[in-house]
C-alpha cells in the first residue's frame, strides 16, 4: 500500500496543473449542464448556451485524456530506457496507483459535480447514488478505460494522439459497417447490445493488466487491435437484418393487427417518386389508424415487396421507419427505397405492393390529467417541466418510458380563457426513451414538442400557443409485444417521373 | 560460492540480426567486472538481458541466483542499475528523486544518502532536466547506491563525462566495492584499467575472453626478438603468438600464453641465434588492441586458452 500511495503522491505533485485543469473543466461542464433543461425564450441565447455546453464537454474530455496520458506515461510501459523498470516497482501496485489517480482526480470530481447537477435539478444525489455510480462505470468503460489501455501501449502523448486518431478512423468505419448494410439500407437495432460494454471492459482491462504484468507491448497491442474487431462483430451480430425478423415475429393468422393502414394520396400530398444520392424513393402518404383506446403502436422497420404482372418479384431489406401511433391515428409519408434499375423494371406496369411493418405494441398504464405547466412543475413519470415555445422542456432523474402527451393549441390570447372551441385545436407530443445506456450528464432532459401548431389554413404558426393551465394529459406506456403486420396494395402504379432532389 | 552473475549460451537476436552469440560468463561475488568492447559490440544488450529489460533469444542468465527472465519488482531491492542512456524522471528535483525512491527500498541508508549528496555535491533543489550530464549521472548514482545493493550494474557510466566527474563517480563506486559486486560496461579501456578486478572482451556479439585482470596482465607480453640477420616471417608460428611482424632484424609479436621463465627459456631455445629477446608487460589497452586486431585479421577468435574463455576468473 505504501508503494501505491508513494506513486500516487508523486503523480499528484507532478501533475497538479493537469489535475487542476481537468477538475476546473469538470466543474465548468457541470455548471453549464443546467442549460440543457433551462427554457430559453431567445433562440440565439439557447444556441449559444448549447454551443458552450458542447465545447465544455469536449474540453472536459480532452482534460481527462491529457491527465490519463500524462499519468500513464509517467511510468511508460513502452521502451527500454525508463528508469523505473530496474527499480523495485511491483506491477500490481503501479497499476493500482494509476487507477487510484484516475479515480481520485477524474472519478471523484465527476461524481461530485454530477451530484451537484442532480441537486441543482431538484433530485436527491444520495437517493440516486446507484444511478450516478452506474453512469460513472459506463462512462469509464466507454471512454476512460479504452483511453487508459491505449496509453499503456504507447510511449508518449504524441503517439497516443496519433493512435487515437487512427482509432477514430476505425470507429467511423465501424459505425458505417454496423449502421448501414451494403446498398444503403438501414435497419433499426432491435436489441440493445448487452455484449458490447462487458466485452469492451474485459478486453481493455486484460490488455492493461497484461501490459503492466509483462510489458510485452506487442501482445497487448494485438489484443487492443483484436478488440475493436470483436466489438464490431458483436455490434454487427446485433444489427443484422435477420434480427428484425427474430425480434418482431410474424403473427398467427387469427390475431387481428393492432393497427391498420390506408394509402391516402391527396392533391397536397400525392404519391411521388424522387431520386436522392443514387437511390429512388417512392413517397407514399399513409394513414395509420385503428389503435384501440389505451394502446399505442410504434413502427421500427418496414420492408416492401413488388410483384409485377409477369410474376417477377423483388423484396427490399428492412429499412428504418419511425412513427408513433395512438388511438387518434397518425398520418405519415413512407419512403420506399430502391435502386433506379429496379424502379425502371417495375414502373412499366401495375404491380402488387406489399408493405410489412415491424412494430411494437404498447399498453397505457398511467394517465395523468393536469393543467398545462408553466415553470418547474412536476409532470408525473416525465420530470420537472417548464413551458417553452411549442412544448415542454423537462428534466428527469431517469430516462422516462414511452410517453404520449396531449394539449390544446389556441389562437387567441391566453388571457381570453377559456378559449372558444373554434379557436382551438389538439396538439400531441411523443417521447420515446433513447437507446443510449448512459450519458455524461446524469440528468435526463426529455422534451415534449407538440405537433399541430404549425402552418395551416387557419393562420400563421405564431398565432398558435398552448396556454398555461389549459387541459393537458400525459399517458405512459409499457411494451406488450412486438410483431409484424402487412398491407397489400394491388394495381399499384409507380409514378412515371422520378423527380430529382 | 555461486557467482553473482552467470550466463549459459546466452544469445539475443533482433529479427535476423544476431547481437549476442552464446555468451558464457561468470562474475564472482565481490568482483568489479568490466565488460569492454567497441561501440555496437553488444555490451548494452548484454546488460539489458541481465536486467530483464529484454528477454534472451536463447540460453539463460542468473542474477543473484534468480533467472533473469523472472527478475522483477522486489528483486531490484538488491540491484543498483545506472545507464548512460536511461530516461530519468526529469521533472523531479534531485531531492524529490531521493525522497521518492527512499520508501521503495527497505535497506535505504539515509546517512549514506546524505554522504553521497555531499560527496557528489548534488544540488537537491534543482530539477534533473536542468542538470548537466555529469550531475545527472551523479544523481542516478546516489539514488542507486544509497540502499547498499549487493550488485551494481552500470552501462557505460562514464561516457562523455569530464575527468573530474568521472573520478568522483569512480571514487564513490569504489567506496561501495567491498560490500558489493560491480558489473559495468565501457568502451574506454583506460577508465576501467585502474579499478576493475575482472575484464571481459566482447566483439561483434562474441565474448572473446573473460579473465581476471592480474592473470591477463601476467599472460600477455609484448615480445621483441632481435635476430642476427633480417629474416622473413616464418610460417606456422604458434597460435598464441598474435600479430607477428618482422622489421629488418626484429621479430615482434604479442604472446598470449606467457608463462614467465618457462616461456623465456622456450623463446631462447627457438631463437638460439637471437641477439636480444625481451618480453615486456603490456597495458590493458595494448592487450585489447592486439586481441581485436588478431581477431579481425583471422576472422575468428584469437588463441585464448579454452579454460580462460569460459572463465570464472
Amino acid at each position: 500500500m505504501n508503494q501505491v500511495l508513494n506513486i500516487f503522491r508523486k503523480d499528484t505533485r507532478r501533475f497538479w496543473p493537469e489535475i487542476l485543469l481537468s477538475v476546473v473543466l469538470t466543474f465548468a461542464y457541470a455548471a453549464a449542464s443546467p442549460n440543457s433543461w433551462k427554457a430559453f425564450h431567445d433562440q440565439n441565447v439557447q444556441q449559444r448556451m448549447m454551443m458552450i455546453t458542447g465545447a465544455l464537454t469536449f474540453l472536459m474530455m480532452t482534460g481527462w485524456w491529457l491527465l490519463i496520458a500524462r499519468v500513464v506515461h509517467a511510468e511508460t510501459l513502452v521502451g527500454d530506457r525508463q528508469f523505473w523498470i530496474t527499480r523495485p516497482y511491483e506491477w500490481e501496485k503501479l497499476l493500482a496507483a494509476k487507477v487510484l489517480f484516475v479515480a481520485a482526480w477524474i472519478g471523484v470530481p465527476y461524481l461530485l459535480t454530477q451530484s451537484l447537477v442532480r441537486a441543482e435539478a431538484g433530485f436527491s444525489p444520495i437517493a440516486n447514488a446507484p444511478i450516478l455510480l452506474l453512469n460513472l462505470l459506463m462512462m469509464s468503460t466507454a471512454f476512460l478505460l479504452p483511453l487508459f489501455s491505449v496509453a499503456t501501449v504507447t510511449a508518449n502523448f504524441a503517439r497516443l494522439t496519433l493512435t487515437l486518431l487512427a482509432c477514430l478512423a476505425i470507429l467511423i468505419g465501424y459505425t458505417f459497417l454496423t449502421n448501414g448494410i451494403p446498398h444503403g439500407y438501414i435497419a433499426s437495432n432491435p436489441y440493445p447490445n448487452r455484449v458490447l460494454y462487458p466485452l469492451l471492459f474485459c478486453g481493455c482491462a486484460v490488455a492493461i493488466a497484461l501490459e503492466y504484468a509483462t510489458r510485452r507491448v506487442w501482445a497487448s497491442r494485438a489484443m487492443l487491435i483484436v478488440l475493436p474487431l470483436l466489438l464490431a462483430l458483436s455490434a454487427a451480430a446485433h444489427s443484422r437484418q435477420s434480427l428484425v425478423d427474430r425480434a418482431y415475429p410474424r403473427p398467427s393468422a387469427e390475431v387481428a393487427p393492432p393497427v391498420s393502414f390506408a394509402l391516402t394520396p391527396s392533391a397536397a400530398r400525392p404519391i411521388e417518386a424522387r431520386s436522392y444520392e443514387g437511390w429512388d424513393y417512392i413517397d407514399l402518404p399513409f394513414r395509420f389508424s385503428g389503435v384501440a383506446e389505451g394502446y399505442a403502436v410504434v413502427t421500427a422497420d418496414m420492408k416492401f415487396t413488388l410483384t409485377a404482372a409477369d410474376g417477377s418479384q423483388w423484396t427490399s431489406p428492412w429499412q428504418q421507419t419511425h412513427d408513433h401511433i395512438g388511438p387518434s391515428g397518425h398520418g405519415s409519408i413512407l419512403s420506399l427505397q430502391m435502386s433506379p434499375a429496379l424502379y425502371d423494371r417495375f414502373k412499366s406496369g401495375p404491380v402488387t405492393l406489399n408493405i410489412t411493418f415491424a412494430l411494437s405494441h404498447y399498453q397505457a398504464d398511467t394517465v395523468t390529467t393536469m393543467p398545462f405547466p408553466t415553470r418547474d412543475q412536476v409532470v408525473p413519470g416525465v420530470g420537472t417541466c417548464t413551458a417553452e415555445g411549442s412544448g415542454l422542456v423537462c428534466r428527469s432523474a431517469h430516462d422516462p418510458r414511452l410517453t404520449y402527451a396531449s394539449a390544446v393549441w389556441t389562437n387567441v390570447p391566453c388571457s381570453n380563457s377559456p378559449a372558444p372551441p373554434a379557436a382551438t385545436k389538439p396538439g400531441a407530443a411523443w417521447y420515446e426513451p433513447g437507446n443510449i445506456d448512459f450519458a455524461l450528464s446524469s440528468v435526463w432532459t426529455p422534451h415534449l414538442y407538440f405537433s399541430g401548431g404549425g402552418d395551416d389554413d387557419t393562420g400563421s404558426r405564431y398565432n398558435w400557443r398552448i396556454c398555461s393551465g389549459s387541459p393537458f394529459t400525459v399517458t405512459q406506456y409499457h411494451l406488450m409485444d412486438r410483431t409484424q403486420t402487412s398491407v397489400t396494395l394491388t394495381n399499384f402504379a409507380l409514378p412515371a417521373e422520378v423527380r430529382p432532389t | 560460492m555461486s557467482p553473482t552473475i552467470q550466463t549459459e549460451s546466452l544469445a539475443k537476436s533482433f529479427g535476423r540480426t544476431e547481437v549476442l552469440r552464446s555468451i558464457d560468463l561468470a562474475v564472482p561475488e565481490g568482483a568489479i567486472y568490466a565488460l569492454v568492447g567497441a561501440n555496437g559490440a553488444g555490451k548494452t544488450t548484454m546488460i539489458k538481458l541481465l536486467m530483464n529489460i529484454f528477454p534472451p533469444t536463447a540460453g539463460r542468465a542468473q542474477v543473484l541466483g534468480i533467472d533473469s527472465r523472472k527478475l522483477a519488482g522486489r528483486d531490484f531491492d538488491r540491484i543498483g542499475y545506472v545507464s548512460e542512456n536511461q530516461d530519468l524522471p526529469d521533472a523531479m528535483t534531485v531531492g524529490g528523486l531521493l525522497d521518492y525512491m527512499r520508501p521503495f527500498y527497505p535497506t535505504w541508508d539515509r546517512a549514506l544518502e546524505q554522504q553521497l549528496v555531499r560527496q557528489f555535491d548534488l544540488p537537491l533543489g534543482r530539477k534533473l532536466k536542468h542538470l548537466s550530464r555529469g550531475m545527472r549521472m551523479k544523481a542516478a548514482f546516489a539514488s542507486s547506491l544509497a540502499y547498499r545493493p549487493p550488485l551494481i550494474v552500470l552501462d557505460e557510466p562514464f561516457t562523455g563525462l569530464d575527468p573530474l566527474v568521472r573520478d568522483e563517480l569512480i571514487e564513490g563506486l569504489l567506496e561501495r566495492a567491498p560490500e558489493t559486486t560491480i558489473f559495468l560496461s565501457s568502451h574506454d579501456l583506460a577508465e576501467i584499467e585502474s579499478f576493475a578486478s575482472h575484464v571481459g572482451y566482447l566483439e561483434d556479439g562474441r565474448m572473446l575472453f573473460s579473465d581476471e585482470m592480474a592473470v591477463l596482465n601476467d599472460r600477455f607480453r609484448d615480445v621483441s626478438i632481435t635476430l642476427a640477420a633480417p629474416t622473413p616471417l616464418p610460417p606456422d608460428l604458434p597460435p598464441a603468438w598474435l600479430l607477428p611482424e618482422t622489421v629488418d632484424c626484429v621479430l615482434r609479436f604479442v604472446h598470449s600464453e606467457y608463462k614467465g621463465v618457462a616461456t623465456d627459456r622456450e623463446l631462447a631455445a627457438i631463437f638460439a641465434s637471437a641477439r636480444d629477446i625481451s618480453a615486456e608487460p603490456m597495458p590493458l589497452r595494448s592487450i585489447f588492441l592486439a586481441i581485436a586486431k588478431s581477431s579481425r585479421s583471422h576472422k575468428r577468435a584469437p588463441h585464448i586458452p579454452a579454460a580462460d574463455r569460459r572463465s570464472e576468473a
